[in-house]
């Protein structure tokens, strides 16, 4: 909270809102300044001007094209469905006692039964057993906990990476993305967990 | 027609005069295009998302419950259309290991409107893509769009706080991948 905090007021300090002291804030200001100046010289990109002349045209023919095929492909698209899961249910690729992914967040905050990053690794690599999902998901939780160091990639490449990831697959993995790289604070969560669980888990996820 | 409201066009619209609709997109288009634009820092993209979002807005209209302008509610609408479009991006890109040392894969713009754009311009083009999704929204609509942080939070129902530290660290890492240009 103290670090969110603290950005929010330098943020305020920089776009001019309050006045602070501090030769670490003089330097915040310049690096700030120099980054404006940098962002003024670049080239705006206008599209020629006969580019509007066909937008219109352009978004009526989606138009029309939607509401055309509409229901066919979502006829299709529940036909697939059923047979898909009748394929699953008849061979039995999924069976009750595989992990869920939806059911470890309730959508306000609670992450129920993950609280450390090995509990999140653990997760990972039995949803990866269970649903066959390739190698990915298991690659983004090396990189994380630091099993697997890819040369040459950058922090914010494998931030990237991993948050691409855990926003395809689980709420709970993008708060832990959220918490790990400070967007989010540990006491920004309406969690169930004690504060000291709180703590011991903001200290894991830094500490990796 | 042409000098109507927003909120007239919407009503005409609703009563089945779709031509309505046209005047909403003609009035719109350029604002929805460049906040696509700077958001997905590609022509092509940006052409594509302006229209998916004005699709969705047409798709949508007769449900439009007016708690805000006309204008406000399709700005929202492009700015989730952008958002899931960058995630999407990203995971792709993630799939492709190839791709690996680009972290936003970058379509070729369509020959008619390929341009020639300078290094400085790249390069800020590629530090933007770098930065994840709710970094870049929050830089984006507040450096470019001029929106303030308070109406940011508001557009994305997220708090002040998290955007202006979304904001921070977004500039932070522009300042590091950027610095060479200074």
């Amino acid at each position: 909270m103290r670090k969110k905090k603290r950005q929010e007021k330098i943020v305020d300090f920089l776009e001019g809102r309050i006045h602070l002291e501090g030769e670490e804030l003089k330097e915040e200001q310049e690096s700030f300044a120099a980054l404006k100046k940098i962002l003024k010289r670049e080239e705006d990109f206008h599209p020629p001007t006969d580019f509007w002349d066909s937008y219109l045209p352009n978004l009526r023919r989606r138009m029309e094209k939607g509401g055309n095929f509409g229901f066919v492909p979502a006829l299709a698209g529940a036909l697939s469905l059923l047979i898909i899961g009748f394929l699953l249910f008849h061979y039995q690729i999924f069976s009750p006692n595989l992990p869920s992914i939806s059911g470890k967040y309730n959508g306000k905050g609670t992450l129920y039964g993950i609280s450390s990053l090995t509990e999140l690794e653990e997760f990972s690599t039995s949803l990866t057993q269970a649903y066959g999902l390739n190698d990915l998901l298991r690659k983004a939780t090396d990189l994380m906990v630091g099993n697997l160091n890819w040369e040459g990639l950058g922090e914010e490449e494998k931030e990237g990476l991993f948050r691409a990831l855990a926003s395809q697959l689980s709420e709970e993995a993008d708060i832990a993305a959220d918490l790990l790289y400070g967007n989010l604070q540990i006491d920004e969560l309406s969690s169930e967990l004690t504060s000291k669980e709180l703590k011991e888990l903001e200290n894991q996820l830094k500490g990796t | 027609m042409e000098e109507l409201s927003d909120s007239e066009l919407v009503d005409l619209f609703c009563q089945g005069q779709e031509k309505a609709f046209n005047l909403l997109v003609e009035r719109y288009k350029e604002r929805i295009y460049y906040l696509a634009l700077r958001m997905v820092r590609n022509h092509q993209d940006a052409l594509d998302l302006s229209q998916e979002a004005f699709l969705k807005a047409y798709k949508n209209l007769r449900s439009f419950k007016r708690k805000s302008t006309f204008y406000t509610w399709l700005y929202r609408i492009a700015c989730n259309t952008c958002l899931n479009f960058i995630k999407r991006e990203k995971f792709r890109s993630f799939l492709s290991f190839g791709d690996l040392r680009k972290p936003f894969s970058r379509p070729q713009d369509s020959p008619d409107f390929s341009y020639e754009r300078d290094q400085l311009s790249q390069a800020i083009d590629k530090a933007i893509s770098k930065l994840p999704p709710k970094q870049r929204v929050a830089f984006v609509l507040h450096h470019y769009e001029g929106l303030t942080h308070q109406e940011i939070a508001e557009l994305l129902g997220k708090s002040e706080g998290t955007i202006k530290a979304n904001y921070f660290q977004a500039i932070k890492k522009l300042q590091k991948i950027l610095k060479d240009y200074a």
